[in-house]
Protein backbone atom coordinates (compact mmCIF):
# COMPACT_ATOMS: atom_id res chain seq x y z
CA UNK A 1 0.00 0.00 0.00
CA UNK A 2 1.24 3.43 -0.87
CA UNK A 3 1.87 5.74 2.07
CA UNK A 4 1.63 9.52 2.14
CA UNK A 5 5.22 10.70 1.86
CA UNK A 6 6.71 13.88 3.14
CA UNK A 7 9.09 16.22 1.40
CA UNK A 8 12.45 15.24 2.77
CA UNK A 9 13.50 18.50 4.38
CA UNK A 10 12.64 18.31 8.07
CA UNK A 11 11.03 21.11 10.06
CA UNK A 12 13.95 21.34 12.53
CA UNK A 13 16.40 22.18 9.77
CA UNK A 14 14.29 25.02 8.36
CA UNK A 15 15.98 27.70 10.50
CA UNK A 16 19.39 26.68 9.22
CA UNK A 17 18.06 26.60 5.67
CA UNK A 18 16.80 30.19 6.05
CA UNK A 19 20.14 31.36 7.46
CA UNK A 20 22.12 29.70 4.66
CA UNK A 21 19.68 31.17 2.10
CA UNK A 22 20.17 34.65 3.57
CA UNK A 23 23.97 34.32 3.65
CA UNK A 24 24.03 33.23 0.00
CA UNK A 25 21.69 36.05 -1.07
CA UNK A 26 23.75 38.67 0.75
CA UNK A 27 27.02 37.30 -0.65
CA UNK A 28 25.63 37.81 -4.16
CA UNK A 29 23.92 41.12 -3.39
CA UNK A 30 27.17 42.46 -1.94
CA UNK A 31 28.08 43.06 -5.59
CA UNK A 32 25.76 46.09 -5.49
CA UNK A 33 28.12 47.66 -2.93
CA UNK A 34 31.32 46.56 -4.63
CA UNK A 35 32.83 43.41 -6.05
CA UNK A 36 34.58 41.61 -3.24
CA UNK A 37 35.90 38.25 -2.19
CA UNK A 38 32.54 37.62 -0.50
CA UNK A 39 30.76 38.07 -3.82
CA UNK A 40 33.28 35.85 -5.60
CA UNK A 41 32.83 33.18 -2.91
CA UNK A 42 29.04 33.31 -3.29
CA UNK A 43 29.32 33.17 -7.08
CA UNK A 44 31.56 30.09 -7.03
CA UNK A 45 29.48 28.30 -4.40
CA UNK A 46 26.26 28.89 -6.37
CA UNK A 47 27.70 27.72 -9.69
CA UNK A 48 29.27 24.70 -7.97
CA UNK A 49 26.04 23.75 -6.23
CA UNK A 50 24.04 24.18 -9.42
CA UNK A 51 26.39 21.98 -11.44
CA UNK A 52 26.57 19.43 -8.65
CA UNK A 53 22.81 19.30 -8.41
CA UNK A 54 22.47 18.91 -12.19
CA UNK A 55 24.84 15.95 -12.11
CA UNK A 56 22.94 14.45 -9.17
CA UNK A 57 19.63 14.83 -11.01
CA UNK A 58 21.11 13.36 -14.18
CA UNK A 59 22.34 10.30 -12.30
CA UNK A 60 19.03 10.03 -10.42
CA UNK A 61 17.05 10.05 -13.67
CA UNK A 62 19.41 7.52 -15.28
CA UNK A 63 19.10 5.27 -12.25
CA UNK A 64 15.29 5.36 -12.11
CA UNK A 65 14.49 5.43 -15.80
CA UNK A 66 17.37 3.45 -17.33
CA UNK A 67 19.34 1.24 -14.95
CA UNK A 68 16.42 -0.07 -12.88
CA UNK A 69 14.35 -1.14 -15.96
CA UNK A 70 17.53 -2.49 -17.55
CA UNK A 71 18.42 -4.65 -14.55
CA UNK A 72 14.84 -5.80 -14.02
CA UNK A 73 14.60 -6.91 -17.65
CA UNK A 74 11.97 -4.36 -18.76
CA UNK A 75 13.90 -3.25 -21.80
CA UNK A 76 11.84 -1.69 -24.59
CA UNK A 77 13.06 -0.82 -28.08
CA UNK A 78 12.87 2.90 -27.22
CA UNK A 79 14.94 2.44 -24.07
CA UNK A 80 17.55 0.33 -25.89
CA UNK A 81 17.86 2.95 -28.65
CA UNK A 82 18.19 5.75 -26.09
CA UNK A 83 20.97 3.89 -24.28
CA UNK A 84 22.86 3.22 -27.53
CA UNK A 85 22.49 6.83 -28.70
CA UNK A 86 23.53 8.04 -25.24
CA UNK A 87 26.72 6.00 -25.34
CA UNK A 88 27.46 7.18 -28.87
CA UNK A 89 27.90 10.70 -27.47
CA UNK A 90 31.12 9.54 -25.81
CA UNK A 91 32.64 8.25 -29.05
CA UNK A 92 33.83 11.81 -29.69
CA UNK A 93 36.70 11.04 -27.32
CA UNK A 94 37.88 8.15 -29.55
CA UNK A 95 39.16 9.70 -32.76
CA UNK A 96 38.61 6.81 -35.26
CA UNK A 97 34.91 6.56 -34.34
CA UNK A 98 34.28 10.15 -33.26
CA UNK A 99 31.92 10.72 -36.22
CA UNK A 100 29.39 8.45 -34.48
CA UNK A 101 28.74 11.09 -31.81
CA UNK A 102 27.12 13.20 -34.54
CA UNK A 103 24.40 10.58 -34.96
CA UNK A 104 23.15 11.21 -31.44
CA UNK A 105 23.26 14.96 -31.99
CA UNK A 106 21.41 14.51 -35.30
CA UNK A 107 18.66 12.41 -33.69
CA UNK A 108 18.28 14.87 -30.79
CA UNK A 109 18.13 17.90 -33.08
CA UNK A 110 15.86 16.16 -35.58
CA UNK A 111 13.39 14.94 -32.95
CA UNK A 112 13.37 18.28 -31.15
CA UNK A 113 12.77 20.25 -34.35
CA UNK A 114 10.13 17.81 -35.59
CA UNK A 115 8.20 17.97 -32.33
CA UNK A 116 8.38 21.78 -32.19
CA UNK A 117 7.56 22.40 -35.85
CA UNK A 118 4.67 19.93 -35.97
CA UNK A 119 3.06 21.67 -32.99
CA UNK A 120 3.92 25.15 -34.23
CA UNK A 121 2.12 24.95 -37.59
CA UNK A 122 -1.33 24.79 -36.04
CA UNK A 123 -0.86 26.90 -32.91
CA UNK A 124 1.47 29.59 -34.23
CA UNK A 125 0.48 29.93 -37.90
CA UNK A 126 -2.90 28.38 -38.82
CA UNK A 127 -4.41 29.18 -35.41
CA UNK A 128 -3.47 32.86 -35.71
CA UNK A 129 -5.00 33.44 -39.16
CA UNK A 130 -8.71 33.65 -38.20
CA UNK A 131 -7.96 36.45 -35.72
CA UNK A 132 -7.32 39.08 -38.34
CA UNK A 133 -10.85 40.45 -38.96
CA UNK A 134 -10.73 44.26 -39.07
CA UNK A 135 -14.50 44.38 -38.53
CA UNK A 136 -14.56 42.55 -35.21
CA UNK A 137 -16.51 44.21 -32.41
CA UNK A 138 -15.06 46.99 -30.27
CA UNK A 139 -11.35 47.58 -29.91
CA UNK A 140 -10.56 44.08 -31.26
CA UNK A 141 -11.22 45.20 -34.85
CA UNK A 142 -8.84 48.13 -34.47
CA UNK A 143 -6.23 45.88 -32.80
CA UNK A 144 -6.48 43.41 -35.67
CA UNK A 145 -6.07 46.23 -38.16
CA UNK A 146 -2.93 47.47 -36.40
CA UNK A 147 -1.64 43.89 -36.15
CA UNK A 148 -2.10 43.29 -39.90
CA UNK A 149 -0.44 46.56 -40.87
CA UNK A 150 2.46 46.00 -38.45
CA UNK A 151 2.97 42.42 -39.68
CA UNK A 152 3.24 43.54 -43.31
CA UNK A 153 5.69 46.36 -42.61
CA UNK A 154 7.87 44.27 -40.29
CA UNK A 155 8.08 41.55 -42.94
CA UNK A 156 9.14 44.24 -45.44
CA UNK A 157 11.91 45.25 -43.03
CA UNK A 158 13.32 41.73 -43.22
CA UNK A 159 12.91 41.47 -46.98
CA UNK A 160 16.38 41.17 -48.47
CA UNK A 161 15.47 39.42 -51.73
CA UNK A 162 14.68 42.51 -53.81
CA UNK A 163 16.73 45.57 -54.59
CA UNK A 164 15.48 48.29 -52.21
CA UNK A 165 13.30 50.82 -54.02
CA UNK A 166 12.13 54.08 -52.45
CA UNK A 167 8.79 52.50 -51.48
CA UNK A 168 10.46 49.45 -49.94
CA UNK A 169 12.91 51.64 -48.04
CA UNK A 170 10.19 53.82 -46.49
CA UNK A 171 8.08 50.74 -45.71
CA UNK A 172 11.08 49.11 -44.01
CA UNK A 173 11.58 52.27 -41.97
CA UNK A 174 7.95 52.09 -40.86
CA UNK A 175 8.49 48.39 -40.02
CA UNK A 176 11.47 49.35 -37.86
CA UNK A 177 9.21 51.77 -36.02
CA UNK A 178 6.85 48.89 -35.13
CA UNK A 179 9.77 46.73 -34.05
CA UNK A 180 10.97 49.49 -31.73
CA UNK A 181 7.52 49.75 -30.13
CA UNK A 182 7.38 45.98 -29.69
CA UNK A 183 10.87 45.72 -28.17
CA UNK A 184 10.12 48.69 -25.91
CA UNK A 185 6.98 47.00 -24.60
CA UNK A 186 8.85 43.71 -24.06
CA UNK A 187 11.76 45.41 -22.29
CA UNK A 188 9.46 47.49 -20.10
CA UNK A 189 7.28 44.58 -19.04
CA UNK A 190 10.28 42.31 -18.39
CA UNK A 191 11.94 45.03 -16.32
CA UNK A 192 8.81 45.48 -14.25
CA UNK A 193 8.17 41.75 -13.88
CA UNK A 194 11.74 41.21 -12.69
CA UNK A 195 11.03 43.51 -9.75
CA UNK A 196 9.18 40.55 -8.26
CA UNK A 197 12.44 38.63 -7.69
CA UNK A 198 14.18 41.05 -5.27
CA UNK A 199 10.87 41.67 -3.46
CA UNK A 200 10.58 38.00 -2.58
CA UNK A 201 14.19 37.89 -1.48
CA UNK A 202 13.93 41.11 0.53
CA UNK A 203 10.97 39.57 2.34
CA UNK A 204 13.17 36.68 3.46
CA UNK A 205 15.99 38.97 4.50
CA UNK A 206 13.66 40.98 6.72
CA UNK A 207 12.25 37.97 8.56
CA UNK A 208 14.11 36.36 11.52
CA UNK A 209 16.45 34.48 11.63
CA UNK A 210 17.64 35.88 8.24
CA UNK A 211 17.13 39.42 9.62
CA UNK A 212 20.08 38.95 12.02
CA UNK A 213 22.31 37.97 9.10
CA UNK A 214 21.10 41.09 7.22
CA UNK A 215 21.97 43.33 10.19
CA UNK A 216 25.47 41.82 10.41
CA UNK A 217 25.93 42.37 6.65
CA UNK A 218 24.80 46.03 6.86
CA UNK A 219 27.20 46.64 9.78
CA UNK A 220 30.08 45.04 7.86
CA UNK A 221 29.36 47.17 4.78
CA UNK A 222 29.11 50.32 6.92
CA UNK A 223 32.41 49.50 8.63
CA UNK A 224 34.09 48.86 5.30
CA UNK A 225 32.76 52.13 3.82
CA UNK A 226 33.99 54.05 6.88
CA UNK A 227 37.40 52.36 6.77
CA UNK A 228 37.77 53.19 3.08
CA UNK A 229 36.77 56.81 3.67
CA UNK A 230 39.35 57.19 6.45
CA UNK A 231 41.99 55.44 4.36
CA UNK A 232 41.02 57.51 1.34
CA UNK A 233 40.57 54.61 -1.13
CA UNK B 1 49.39 31.16 -13.90
CA UNK B 2 46.05 32.92 -14.19
CA UNK B 3 46.15 36.69 -14.49
CA UNK B 4 44.94 38.57 -11.43
CA UNK B 5 41.59 40.14 -12.18
CA UNK B 6 40.67 43.49 -10.75
CA UNK B 7 37.65 43.70 -8.49
CA UNK B 8 35.18 46.27 -9.81
CA UNK B 9 32.32 48.34 -8.51
CA UNK B 10 29.29 50.14 -9.87
CA UNK B 11 29.29 53.91 -10.44
CA UNK B 12 27.93 55.87 -7.46
CA UNK B 13 24.71 56.82 -9.34
CA UNK B 14 23.91 53.13 -9.96
CA UNK B 15 24.57 52.27 -6.33
CA UNK B 16 22.23 55.02 -5.17
CA UNK B 17 19.54 53.76 -7.59
CA UNK B 18 19.86 50.22 -6.17
CA UNK B 19 19.90 51.46 -2.58
CA UNK B 20 16.75 53.58 -3.05
CA UNK B 21 15.08 50.60 -4.77
CA UNK B 22 15.93 48.25 -1.89
CA UNK B 23 14.67 50.74 0.69
CA UNK B 24 11.48 51.31 -1.32
CA UNK B 25 10.61 47.63 -1.70
CA UNK B 26 11.59 46.77 1.88
CA UNK B 27 9.47 49.46 3.55
CA UNK B 28 6.02 47.99 2.72
CA UNK B 29 7.26 44.55 3.79
CA UNK B 30 7.81 45.96 7.28
CA UNK B 31 5.04 48.59 7.41
CA UNK B 32 2.02 47.21 5.55
CA UNK B 33 0.30 49.83 3.35
CA UNK B 34 -2.59 47.53 2.38
CA UNK B 35 -3.40 48.77 -1.11
CA UNK B 36 -6.57 47.11 -2.52
CA UNK B 37 -6.12 44.16 -4.88
CA UNK B 38 -8.78 44.27 -7.62
CA UNK B 39 -9.28 40.93 -9.39
CA UNK B 40 -8.44 40.88 -13.09
CA UNK B 41 -10.70 39.11 -15.57
CA UNK B 42 -8.04 36.54 -16.52
CA UNK B 43 -7.34 35.47 -12.91
CA UNK B 44 -11.06 35.22 -12.18
CA UNK B 45 -11.54 33.07 -15.27
CA UNK B 46 -8.60 30.86 -14.23
CA UNK B 47 -10.10 30.43 -10.76
CA UNK B 48 -13.51 29.56 -12.21
CA UNK B 49 -11.96 27.00 -14.56
CA UNK B 50 -10.13 25.35 -11.68
CA UNK B 51 -13.25 25.49 -9.55
CA UNK B 52 -15.31 23.80 -12.30
CA UNK B 53 -13.43 20.52 -11.80
CA UNK B 54 -15.70 17.67 -10.72
CA UNK B 55 -15.21 14.33 -9.00
CA UNK B 56 -12.87 12.09 -11.00
CA UNK B 57 -11.52 14.95 -13.13
CA UNK B 58 -7.75 15.00 -13.61
CA UNK B 59 -5.71 18.18 -13.14
CA UNK B 60 -2.11 18.31 -14.39
CA UNK B 61 0.14 20.90 -12.75
CA UNK B 62 3.30 21.37 -14.78
CA UNK B 63 5.95 23.73 -13.42
CA UNK B 64 8.53 24.77 -16.04
CA UNK B 65 10.87 26.77 -13.88
CA UNK B 66 13.74 26.95 -11.45
CA UNK B 67 13.52 27.74 -7.76
CA UNK B 68 15.06 31.17 -8.53
CA UNK B 69 11.70 32.28 -9.93
CA UNK B 70 9.91 31.37 -6.71
CA UNK B 71 9.34 34.98 -5.55
CA UNK B 72 7.60 35.87 -8.82
CA UNK B 73 5.52 32.81 -9.58
CA UNK B 74 5.58 30.85 -6.33
CA UNK B 75 2.65 32.71 -4.70
CA UNK B 76 0.34 31.89 -7.64
CA UNK B 77 1.47 28.29 -7.80
CA UNK B 78 1.06 27.77 -4.08
CA UNK B 79 -2.43 29.31 -4.17
CA UNK B 80 -3.36 27.04 -7.09
CA UNK B 81 -1.90 24.00 -5.28
CA UNK B 82 -3.88 24.84 -2.13
CA UNK B 83 -7.00 25.19 -4.26
CA UNK B 84 -6.29 21.91 -6.06
CA UNK B 85 -5.61 19.93 -2.87
CA UNK B 86 -8.75 21.38 -1.25
CA UNK B 87 -10.71 20.16 -4.27
CA UNK B 88 -9.08 16.73 -3.97
CA UNK B 89 -10.47 16.56 -0.45
CA UNK B 90 -13.88 18.10 -1.14
CA UNK B 91 -14.70 17.01 -4.69
CA UNK B 92 -12.44 14.03 -5.31
CA UNK B 93 -10.40 15.37 -8.24
CA UNK B 94 -6.97 13.88 -9.07
CA UNK B 95 -3.77 15.92 -9.26
CA UNK B 96 -0.61 15.07 -11.24
CA UNK B 97 2.48 17.20 -10.60
CA UNK B 98 5.70 17.39 -12.63
CA UNK B 99 8.02 19.66 -14.62
CA UNK B 100 10.07 19.10 -17.78
CA UNK B 101 12.19 22.22 -18.17
CA UNK B 102 15.37 21.53 -16.21
CA UNK B 103 16.60 19.66 -13.16
CA UNK B 104 15.97 22.69 -10.89
CA UNK B 105 12.26 21.99 -11.33
CA UNK B 106 12.55 19.32 -8.64
CA UNK B 107 13.74 21.81 -6.00
CA UNK B 108 10.94 24.18 -6.98
CA UNK B 109 8.29 21.47 -6.65
CA UNK B 110 9.76 20.36 -3.31
CA UNK B 111 9.67 23.99 -2.13
CA UNK B 112 6.03 24.64 -3.01
CA UNK B 113 4.99 21.26 -1.61
CA UNK B 114 6.81 22.06 1.62
CA UNK B 115 4.92 25.35 1.84
CA UNK B 116 1.54 23.65 1.23
CA UNK B 117 2.21 20.59 3.39
CA UNK B 118 -0.91 20.94 5.55
CA UNK B 119 -3.10 20.64 2.45
CA UNK B 120 -1.70 17.35 1.11
CA UNK B 121 -0.58 15.65 4.31
CA UNK B 122 -3.92 13.96 4.89
CA UNK B 123 -4.34 12.92 1.25
CA UNK B 124 -3.48 9.51 -0.11
CA UNK B 125 -0.33 9.74 -2.20
CA UNK B 126 -0.55 7.70 -5.40
CA UNK B 127 -4.33 7.59 -5.21
CA UNK B 128 -5.37 11.26 -4.87
CA UNK B 129 -2.24 12.90 -6.17
CA UNK B 130 1.18 12.06 -7.52
CA UNK B 131 4.50 13.86 -8.03
CA UNK B 132 6.69 12.84 -10.98
CA UNK B 133 9.35 15.49 -10.26
CA UNK B 134 11.55 16.30 -13.21
CA UNK B 135 10.77 14.54 -16.50
CA UNK B 136 13.73 15.30 -18.79
CA UNK B 137 13.18 16.41 -22.36
CA UNK B 138 11.19 19.63 -22.09
CA UNK B 139 9.02 19.94 -25.24
CA UNK B 140 9.74 16.38 -26.34
CA UNK B 141 8.63 15.16 -22.92
CA UNK B 142 5.47 17.26 -23.21
CA UNK B 143 4.73 15.78 -26.62
CA UNK B 144 5.29 12.27 -25.24
CA UNK B 145 3.03 13.01 -22.26
CA UNK B 146 0.25 14.06 -24.64
CA UNK B 147 0.40 10.82 -26.63
CA UNK B 148 1.54 8.26 -24.04
CA UNK B 149 1.38 9.35 -20.40
CA UNK B 150 2.84 6.10 -19.06
CA UNK B 151 5.97 6.39 -21.19
CA UNK B 152 6.58 10.01 -20.21
CA UNK B 153 5.84 9.38 -16.53
CA UNK B 154 7.42 5.94 -16.17
CA UNK B 155 8.45 6.42 -12.50
CA UNK B 156 7.41 8.93 -9.86
CA UNK B 157 9.81 11.08 -7.86
CA UNK B 158 10.35 8.24 -5.34
CA UNK B 159 11.08 5.65 -8.03
CA UNK B 160 7.66 3.96 -7.93
CA UNK B 161 6.79 2.53 -11.37
CA UNK B 162 3.72 4.15 -12.97
CA UNK B 163 1.88 0.80 -13.10
CA UNK B 164 1.93 0.64 -9.30
CA UNK B 165 0.24 4.06 -8.95
CA UNK B 166 -3.56 3.61 -8.82
CA UNK B 167 -4.19 7.24 -9.84
CA UNK B 168 -2.52 6.61 -13.21
CA UNK B 169 -4.54 3.49 -14.08
CA UNK B 170 -7.02 5.24 -16.41
CA UNK B 171 -4.82 8.09 -17.58
CA UNK B 172 -3.30 6.99 -20.87
CA UNK B 173 -3.18 10.14 -23.03
CA UNK B 174 -3.78 13.85 -22.52
CA UNK B 175 -7.40 13.26 -23.56
CA UNK B 176 -7.90 11.70 -20.11
CA UNK B 177 -6.81 14.96 -18.49
CA UNK B 178 -9.46 17.63 -17.82
CA UNK B 179 -7.34 20.72 -17.22
CA UNK B 180 -3.73 21.87 -17.10
CA UNK B 181 -2.10 24.47 -14.87
CA UNK B 182 1.17 25.33 -16.63
CA UNK B 183 3.72 27.65 -15.03
CA UNK B 184 6.62 29.02 -17.04
CA UNK B 185 9.21 31.72 -16.45
CA UNK B 186 10.45 31.57 -20.03
CA UNK B 187 8.66 30.90 -23.31
CA UNK B 188 4.97 29.91 -23.18
CA UNK B 189 5.12 28.59 -26.78
CA UNK B 190 5.38 24.93 -25.76
CA UNK B 191 1.97 24.93 -24.10
CA UNK B 192 -0.17 25.72 -27.20
CA UNK B 193 2.21 23.73 -29.41
CA UNK B 194 1.83 20.49 -27.46
CA UNK B 195 -1.17 20.76 -25.14
CA UNK B 196 -3.76 22.83 -26.95
CA UNK B 197 -7.42 22.18 -26.05
CA UNK B 198 -8.19 22.82 -29.74
CA UNK B 199 -5.98 19.89 -30.66
CA UNK B 200 -6.99 17.39 -27.94
CA UNK B 201 -10.78 17.00 -27.59
CA UNK B 202 -10.58 15.46 -24.09
CA UNK B 203 -8.58 18.36 -22.68
CA UNK B 204 -11.07 21.05 -21.61
CA UNK B 205 -8.77 23.95 -20.75
CA UNK B 206 -5.24 25.14 -20.04
CA UNK B 207 -4.12 27.94 -17.73
CA UNK B 208 -0.71 29.56 -18.12
CA UNK B 209 0.85 31.15 -15.05
CA UNK B 210 3.66 33.38 -16.21
CA UNK B 211 5.65 36.60 -15.80
CA UNK B 212 4.26 40.02 -16.79
CA UNK B 213 6.81 40.23 -19.57
CA UNK B 214 5.42 37.10 -21.18
CA UNK B 215 1.75 38.11 -21.12
CA UNK B 216 1.96 40.07 -24.38
CA UNK B 217 3.68 36.98 -25.82
CA UNK B 218 0.86 34.60 -24.90
CA UNK B 219 -2.10 36.90 -25.71
CA UNK B 220 -2.33 35.75 -29.38
CA UNK B 221 -2.69 32.17 -28.08
CA UNK B 222 -5.36 33.20 -25.57
CA UNK B 223 -7.27 35.05 -28.31
CA UNK B 224 -7.02 32.00 -30.57
CA UNK B 225 -8.18 29.68 -27.78
CA UNK B 226 -5.09 27.49 -27.71
CA UNK B 227 -4.49 28.75 -24.15
CA UNK B 228 -7.74 29.22 -22.24
CA UNK B 229 -6.65 31.67 -19.56
CA UNK B 230 -3.62 33.01 -17.71
CA UNK B 231 -2.43 34.21 -14.31
CA UNK B 232 0.09 37.04 -14.50
CA UNK B 233 3.07 37.10 -12.18
CA UNK B 234 3.02 37.94 -8.45
CA UNK B 235 0.00 40.16 -9.05
CA UNK B 236 -2.02 37.25 -10.49
CA UNK B 237 -0.84 35.11 -7.57
CA UNK B 238 -2.10 37.69 -5.08
CA UNK B 239 -5.45 37.88 -6.89
CA UNK B 240 -5.72 34.08 -6.79
CA UNK B 241 -4.98 34.12 -3.06
CA UNK B 242 -7.83 36.61 -2.57
CA UNK B 243 -10.17 34.43 -4.64
CA UNK B 244 -9.50 31.27 -2.64
CA UNK B 245 -9.71 33.29 0.60
CA UNK B 246 -6.20 32.41 1.74
CA UNK B 247 -4.05 35.53 1.69
CA UNK B 248 -0.37 34.64 1.62
CA UNK B 249 2.96 35.71 0.17
CA UNK B 250 1.44 37.21 -3.00
CA UNK B 251 -0.72 39.71 -1.09
CA UNK B 252 2.24 40.65 1.12
CA UNK B 253 4.33 41.43 -1.96
CA UNK B 254 1.75 43.64 -3.67
CA UNK B 255 2.50 46.94 -1.89
CA UNK B 256 6.21 46.49 -2.47
CA UNK B 257 5.59 45.67 -6.11
CA UNK B 258 3.42 48.75 -6.64
CA UNK B 259 6.16 50.98 -5.20
CA UNK B 260 8.79 49.13 -7.24
CA UNK B 261 6.79 49.64 -10.43
CA UNK B 262 6.28 53.36 -9.75
CA UNK B 263 10.02 53.67 -9.11
CA UNK B 264 10.81 51.72 -12.32
CA UNK B 265 8.51 53.93 -14.42
CA UNK B 266 9.95 57.06 -12.82
CA UNK B 267 13.49 55.86 -13.65
CA UNK B 268 12.54 55.14 -17.28
CA UNK B 269 10.95 58.60 -17.69
CA UNK B 270 13.77 60.32 -15.75
CA UNK B 271 16.56 58.69 -17.74
CA UNK B 272 14.85 59.53 -21.05
CA UNK B 273 14.35 63.16 -20.01
CA UNK B 274 18.00 63.31 -18.90
CA UNK B 275 19.13 61.79 -22.19
CA UNK B 276 17.06 64.22 -24.26
CA UNK B 277 18.27 67.16 -22.16
CA UNK B 278 21.96 66.28 -22.50
CA UNK B 279 21.48 65.36 -26.17
CA UNK B 280 19.85 68.73 -26.91
CA UNK B 281 22.71 70.56 -25.22
CA UNK B 282 25.38 68.83 -27.30
CA UNK B 283 26.32 70.64 -30.55
CA UNK B 284 25.18 68.69 -33.61
CA UNK B 285 27.91 67.03 -35.68
CA UNK B 286 28.32 68.51 -39.09
CA UNK B 287 27.68 66.13 -42.01
CA UNK B 288 30.87 65.55 -43.92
Amino acid sequence: MLKSRNVRRSEENMEWVLIVEAVMMLLIWSFLYRESLFYRLGEHILIGIYLGFSIYMGIDVLLKRVFVPLLSGNVTVGLALSIILGFLFYTRYVKPVSFMSRWSVAVLTGCGSAVAVSGAIKAMIVGQLPQGSWFAEGITGFNNFVMSIATVFVIVYFLFTFKPTRLLKSSAKFGRFWLMICFGVMLGTFLLSNIGYPIGMAMKLLTPPALYVTIIAILLIAADALYRRIKGT
Amino acid sequence: MAAKTELGRFPTADRVIFLVFLILISTPLVVLIGLPIPISESTRKSYELMNSLKSGDVLVMCFEMDVGAFPALGPGDMAALKHAFTMVKEKGIKVIIFGTYESGVKIYIDKILQETKEYWESLNYGVDWVNFGWIPGHETAMATFARDVHTACSVDVYGTPVDELPIMKDIKTINDVTGIWYTTYSSPDMLPRQWSPLEWPGLKWTICSTLFGTVSWLMPYVNAGSITSYVADQRGGAEYEVLIGKRGLGCKFMDAQSLGHIYGIALIIGSNVYYLYTHAKKPKRKEE
